[in-house]
């Protein structure tokens, strides 16, 4: 058996002090967290802004990207930015901890769940290896569960289609139920589980590739294209700070339950208007009505946009939601949920044009007497 | 920035090569070929430079500046190239009419095509006006048609009539196909709406096609009266029409030379080619045959004498029978005649190519013009009533030469002939032949004239008299080898000797048996003659026409039956020319309608200006007076107006977040405004105070104010429909 690579970060302290328990507190862990992101990775801002919203929507996104693209650099920086629960600083700052299994169950060594993990797929890992395994103890004459590394914050699944489609089902049902099953027993993940799984769009030999329904789980998928001459110029001149942690060492850090609550936050305070949910199914209907699309957009996916839109919104420090925020992410949200008819395969382009005539009567409405 | 969907390079060439046919039918008959060449070249560069245009900022009524100002200078180019004397004489006059007109057609078109080419790109409203141009350059081609015109355009007519199919079949099918074409468009347009709109369209296109018309009028027919030779301003006749006129009796006139009307040339030799060509069709009313055997139809005669042959009279008291100038309205020539001698017989002629006179049978008395029954066979056509000679020659014998209300001028003017004592001689000789009582009748002298020259002459058309001092007599008394010009000089001349007032009439001869059982006679070159004819008292001017019995040429033969009956039954249907239109009047009441139409219409125009003005006013300054609810909204239009007039407008589709952006360097707080006005349309939970909204849309204004530039903050302000782009 494989052991996955993992890394475990050490506990740091520092935190936003605001409280969280309305728009302006969302906005600043929204601020927080993109600043240290900005901070670790550069020429990356809008797939740092794509992966705040996901992680803020509570959904999941998948990197299509090459070697060395920085997407580690990113995921790490962000469970870098996230302070573990258990640490003392959040305990002492929350009166309510985490919920935490039953101890019966739970594995007294992995009390705490680390705010980051990676797995990286190979063709012969096995389902346990994602989720855990139950281990039997002589002396207490139990098994105990050890948990896998999806029991983590912020966890990276690199090379997702390397791996079987059973170990893809196993990770899948965890990003969509926040549970995974072993031995007939449930164990819930963290409210805050988010997960970036990457794959590279060339190397494909030998390879599972995720079908259309399993891309439905996504909330983005995100083509990372190479970053500008000088992006690429300030990563070279500033490698070693932020290798070092020094670029962001002063910036402070948000708890878990701090993100956790920005989400409730964000649910409840950022407006979504009527028309703006008519301009997202009007949009979702053109593209099922397009010659150049064989399978539509699905209701679903119109379900898991709402909170990307609102996730959207509050980062850019509005408690409503625009055409703006619809223009941007649609293309995002149902680019890879399209099946497009063999010979059309820029699935940007047709979700751009079909959302200009929705976009329009939106922009036009705003414009009515009320 | 902007995107735009790319038009496929098929549509593009396609619509290329439309716009070039559509100039190449526009000046094909206005320009010289250079003219037609240059105005493909400038749409092509037109179609280029429009599409360049339009990716530039410039604004579309900048473009059009440039595209009149182009035009402008094609025409002023081309003015100043006919005017100047210098390129005149370096290029010499055609080189710098041709300069001229490739300087017109082709920066008319360059400039214009850019320009609605523009636009096209532009607005795809604005294609509209290319499918009217392209609709108005067909329309004007086949409208012609209209009113039974079935000869136009002559380049579909004539490729018609070439194939023996009917040229209105051609123009159905056209129709047809065009009908079809825009069916199936129609039919392919997948969008309800959009089908209203072209048919709207299509019935918006038809009566301005038609409209066009009237202002710009078809090609005139051309006026037959303008190809006339007798004003002298017609083009010179093509070389093969002008062989012709030098043949047999020359003078009859196809030629547009005046010269060949009043005087008659000796020719040598004859070109043989174009005898058979039909030169004009007479429809004979009644039956009639002629006691001579032959239909004379007289065009000219010649009477006056110059010292080696006879030529067109200068005198206005002689030969005042002729008939000089074409009809315009029913016209009496001459009185009715009178006497039992000769009778009325009405004749039709169509003429089948150009003549300088009308001619016609005998003795014409009325004249009436009748509407050209085929403008594409027939130059003109016309009623002639003649009172033909109804007795035989013998009957006539007895009867005194002259008029006695001739002066003695006159006298002398018919009885004029060479001084050289043969002619006395011969015609002593001549008439001493004949039985005693008869010497002294001039009929019987001039029977014996005309048996004499027709047992003693040889008819040929190549004969070589033409180099004498006097061909007559070098023909006389020579070989007596000559053709009817000949022979008509020697009978008038012999005449003269016995003192008979004589004279050689030309015009066109035929005989009897060449009409056949029917109605028509067909005339040709070939039938143009001259004869000679002696003034019998109360009988006028009659025919002694000597008919050589040795000839060297073969004789003409009898025009074709068929082509002789369809070409009568053509001339049978035409009718009296209608009283000529008072086009120019017509115009002219055109033009003051017009006038009126805008007068009264300006009162309105002026209302529309004014209410959009106060809509622009009012749209300005409605956040100054507006409830706290509505004023994000308001104070967002009033920017965006304000904007609209700098020449900034958002895109369809585009977000207004996204427009804010493009709008930045312009206005950078139209950014915040944004965010108010969508907010408060959209949900958000707090709206700034009132102050606040104000002093943003204020500050977009003084953005703009500082950044755009005058002229385009003042073309704005001027155009009464800035904030109809403002969305």
């Amino acid at each position: 058996m494989t052991e996955p690579p993992i890394e475990t970060l050490p506990a740091p302290a520092g935190a936003l002090q605001q409280p969280v328990d309305g728009p302006a507190g969302a906005m600043a862990v929204c601020r927080c967290l993109y600043d240290r992101l900005h901070a670790a990775v550069r020429g990356r801002d809008e797939v740092i802004e794509l992966i705040l919203v996901a992680m803020l929507a509570d959904g999941h996104v998948l990197l299509e990207d090459y070697p060395g693209s920085g997407k580690t650099t990113l995921a790490k920086a962000l469970g870098e930015a996230i302070i573990v629960a258990s640490d003392r600083s959040e305990r002492g700052g929350r009166p309510q901890a985490p919920p935490r299994p039953p101890p019966e169950r739970d594995d007294k060594l992995d009390d705490e769940i680390p705010s980051f993990r990676r797995i990286q797929f190979t063709p012969d890992l096995l389902p346990s290896d994602v989720t855990g395994v139950s281990v039997f103890d002589a002396p207490s004459g139990k098994f105990h569960f050890r948990r896998g590394p999806v029991f983590a914050y912020v966890v990276l699944a690199d090379e997702i289609n390397r791996t079987s489609p059973k170990v893809q089902a196993a990770l899948l049902e965890a990003m969509a139920e926040k549970q995974v099953t072993v031995d007939n027993v449930t164990y819930k993940l963290d409210d805050l589980f988010f997960v970036m799984a990457t794959q590279n769009p060339l190397d494909l030999a030998g390879t599972y590739p995720l079908p259309v329904a399993q891309l439905d789980r996504f909330v983005f998928k995100i083509r990372m294209e190479h970053i500008a001459r000088d992006a690429e110029l300030e990563v070279l001149a500033t490698y070693r700070e932020r290798r070092d942690g020094l670029a962001h060492a002063g910036m402070p850090r948000v708890t878990r339950t701090q993100v956790v609550e920005a989400r409730r936050v964000i649910e409840n305070a950022c407006q979504v208007a009527p028309v703006v949910r008519e301009c997202l199914v009007d949009l979702a209907r053109t593209l099922r009505a397009d010659r150049r699309v064989l399978q539509g957009a699905s209701t679903r996916s119109l379900v898991l946009a709402l909170p990307a839109l609102q996730a959207r919104a509050m980062m850019h420090g509005r408690d409503f939601v625009t055409g703006e925020d619809v223009e941007v992410l649609a293309p995002r949200i149902f680019g890879h949920r399209l099946e497009l008819a063999p010979g059309v395969d820029d699935a940007t382009t047709v979700v751009r044009e079909c959302s200009r005539e929705p976009l329009e009567r939106l922009a036009r409405f705003t414009m009515q007497r009320r | 920035m902007r995107e735009r969907k790319a038009e496929s390079s098929l549509v593009s060439v396609l619509r290329a090569a439309v716009m070039t046919v559509t100039a190449a039918a526009l000046t094909f008959d206005l320009a010289l070929p250079a003219g037609v060449v240059a105005a493909i070249l400038g749409t092509l560069v037109g179609v280029v430079a429009g599409h360049l245009l339009a990716r530039t900022a410039l604004r579309l009524a900048v473009l059009w500046l440039l595209g009149i100002a182009v035009m402008a200078a094609g025409l002023g180019a081309a003015g100043w190239v006919t005017g100047s004397d210098g390129i005149a004489a370096s290029l010499g006059p055609l080189g710098a009419l041709a300069l001229a007109d490739a300087l017109r057609f082709g920066l008319l078109f360059a400039g214009g095509v850019a320009a609605v080419r523009a636009s096209g790109a532009r607005h795809q409203e604005a294609r509209l006006v290319e499918v009217a141009a392209v609709t108005f350059a067909l329309v004007r081609i086949l409208a012609v048609h209209r009113e039974g015109a079935i000869n136009r355009p002559l380049f579909l007519a004539d490729w018609a009539f070439s194939r023996g199919i009917d040229p209105v079949m051609v123009l159905l099918w056209i129709g047809g196909v065009g009908a079809l074409t825009l069916v199936v468009l129609l039919l392919h347009e997948r969008r309800g709406g959009r089908v209203l709109v072209h048919l709207l369209a299509l019935g918006l296109l038809a009566p301005r096609g038609l409209a066009a018309l009237r202002w710009g009028g078809p090609p005139q027919k051309p006026a037959a009266a303008d190809t006339l030779g007798l004003r002298g301003k017609g083009p010179p006749p093509p070389p093969s029409r002008q062989k012709r006129t030098t043949g047999d009796g020359g003078g009859q006139g196809q030629s547009q030379d005046r010269r060949d009307a009043e005087e008659m040339p000796f020719r040598d030799d004859f070109e043989d080619q174009g005898k058979e060509v039909p030169v004009a069709v007479v429809v004979f009313k009644d039956d009639y045959s002629p006691p001579t055997g032959l239909y004379y139809f007289r065009q000219t005669a010649f009477s006056q004498f110059n010292g080696h042959r006879l030529v067109a009279a200068t005198r206005p008291d002689a030969d005042r029978d002729l008939v000089r100038l074409f009809p315009a309205q029913e016209t009496e020539v001459a009185p009715p005649w009178q006497g039992r001698e000769r009778r009325e017989l009405a004749t039709v002629v169509a003429l089948m190519s150009d003549h300088t006179r009308p001619f016609a049978l005998d003795y014409p008395s009325r004249l009436t013009p009748l509407e050209n029954p085929d403008p594409a066979r027939f130059r003109r056509a016309y009623e002639a009533t003649s009172f033909v000679l109804a007795e035989e020659l013998r009957g006539l014998v007895g009867r005194k030469v002259g008029l006695k209300a001739w002066a003695n001028e006159v006298w002398a003017h018919y009885q004029q002939y060479p001084e050289d004592s043969r002619y006395e001689q011969l015609a002593g000789e001549i008439v001493a032949g004949l039985p005693e009582k008869y010497r002294r009748d001039p009929v019987a002298q001039a029977l014996a004239i005309k048996v004499w020259l027709d047992q003693n002459g040889i008819y040929s058309r190549r004969s070589q008299h033409a180099g004498a001092d006097d061909p007559t007599a070098d023909f006389l008394f020579g070989d007596k080898t000559g053709y009817c010009v000949h022979f008509a000089h020697a009978a008038a001349f012999l005449l003269r000797a016995r003192g008979l007032p004589a004279r050689v009439a030309a015009g066109y001869a035929a005989t009897e048996a060449a009409r056949g059982n029917g109605s028509s006679l067909l005339l040709r070159a070939g039938d143009a003659h001259a004869w000679p004819e002696l003034y019998l008292d109360g009988v006028g001017w009659v025919p002694f026409d000597p008919a050589p019995e040795r000839s060297l040429d073969q004789s003409n033969r009898p025009p074709d039956p068929g082509l002789q009956r369809m070409l009568g039954e053509m001339v049978k249907k035409s009718k009296p020319t209608p009283p000529p239109p008072g086009v120019p009047e017509a115009a002219r009441a055109g033009l003051r309608s017009l006038a009126t139409a805008l007068r009264a219409s300006l009162p309105f125009l002026l209302t529309l200006l004014l209410l959009l003005y106060a809509v622009k006013a009012y749209r300005r300054f409605a956040p100054a007076f507006a409830p706290a609810a509505a004023l994000p909204r308001l104070c967002y239009r009033a920017a965006l107006d304000v904007l609209a007039e700098a020449g900034l407008r958002r895109d369809f589709g585009e977000t207004r977040e996204a427009f804010a952006r493009r709008a930045a360097p312009l206005a950078p707080t139209l950014g915040a405004l944004t965010v108010v006005h969508s907010g408060a349309a959209l949900g958000a939970r707090a709206t700034p105070a009132a102050p606040r909204t104000l002093a943003l849309q204020q500050a977009v204004g003084a953005e703009v104010t500082a950044r755009a530039p005058w002229w385009r903050r003042l073309f704005g302000l001027l155009n009464p429909l800035s904030f109809m782009g403002s969305k």
